[in-house]
């Protein structure tokens, strides 16, 4: 899930170098993972790529046949990091509240000892240094579903449509 | 059938456009459509809502081959493609 909330304007790397546009040099890219549409195949000679970055300053379009070296870090802003750590407190609040964790796990989030949380979550994940706040909030939304508490599907259409400010109303239903 | 395009100078955000590779300044054009892979898609097997699709303007160098391609950005009444046919 961490994967489906990256859905923004960011900085993209290959093989940890910072790609620039070749155009205008700026470096913010939308990143959308495409496939070849079929509908005039003669059309579509030389482009099969399934990743596709598109500077927001130019609209240059670069393509990679191959995402496992894409590495796409999101540009957060200070108001959207303050609602994930929100949101990440209340989706604690939650498991906690259903005793699927110790409240500790409260006071750390609260310190921001977002290292110390994941290890709470049990998570095995070690991709998390650029955004930690983020990643905990996806596995705890993500422990939220697997232990039935909160419609998967549902969460996932909020974030798709609007983000988090709609997942914090969501949330705090749950709270009680 | 081998179609026959039109020729091209463009500028991209006031920017005349030229070839990387070769550095011509003509461009064939034609409009590509990608559809973007949804995330829905995973989650959700019963969403049969189309494939939403990212067009982009593909410019060939008239000269090598080479392709290069943008997103049109409209901004008001401004563009960032602006195309002079040659031919
Ligand atoms: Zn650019
Ligand atoms: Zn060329």
């Amino acid at each position: 899930m961490a994967k489906d909330l990256n859905l923004e304007e960011s900085h993209i790397a290959i093989l940890d170098r910072p790609i620039n546009c070749l155009f205008c040099e700026h470096d913010v890219f939308i990143p959308y993972v495409t496939y070849k549409n079929e509908v005039e195949p003669e059309m579509y000679a030389g482009i099969q790529a399934n990743y596709t970055a598109v500077c927001t300053h130019c609209g240059s379009a670069i393509q990679f046949g191959e995402m496992s070296n894409v590495h796409v870090n999101p540009i957060i802003t200070e108001a959207k990091l303050q609602a994930q750590k929100r949101c990440l407190l209340l989706a604690l609040q939650i498991l906690v509240q259903e005793k699927k964790i110790d409240d500790t796990v409260l006071t750390l989030a609260e310190e921001e000892q977002y290292f110390k949380v994941m290890v709470l979550l049990k998570s095995r994940t070690n991709q998390v240094e650029e955004m930690p706040a983020l990643s905990c909030l996806a596995i705890a939304l993500s422990q939220l579903s697997t232990h039935n508490i909160v419609d998967a599907m549902q969460v996932h259409r909020i974030i798709l449509d609007e983000s988090y400010p709609g997942i914090e109303p969501f949330l705090k239903q749950f709270i009680k | 059938m081998d179609r026959k395009h039109s020729n091209y100078e463009v500028q991209i955000i006031g920017k005349p456009l030229r070839c990387p590779h070769c550095d011509s300044a003509i461009f064939s054009h034609r409009e590509v459509y990608l559809d973007i892979v949804s995330p829905n898609v995973d989650v959700d097997p019963f969403n049969e809502d189309p494939p939403e699709q990212l067009v982009l303007q593909s410019f060939t160098c008239n000269d090598c081959y080479n392709i290069q391609q943008f997103q049109q950005l409209t901004k008001g009444m401004e563009t960032n493609i602006v195309c002079k046919q040659v031919d």
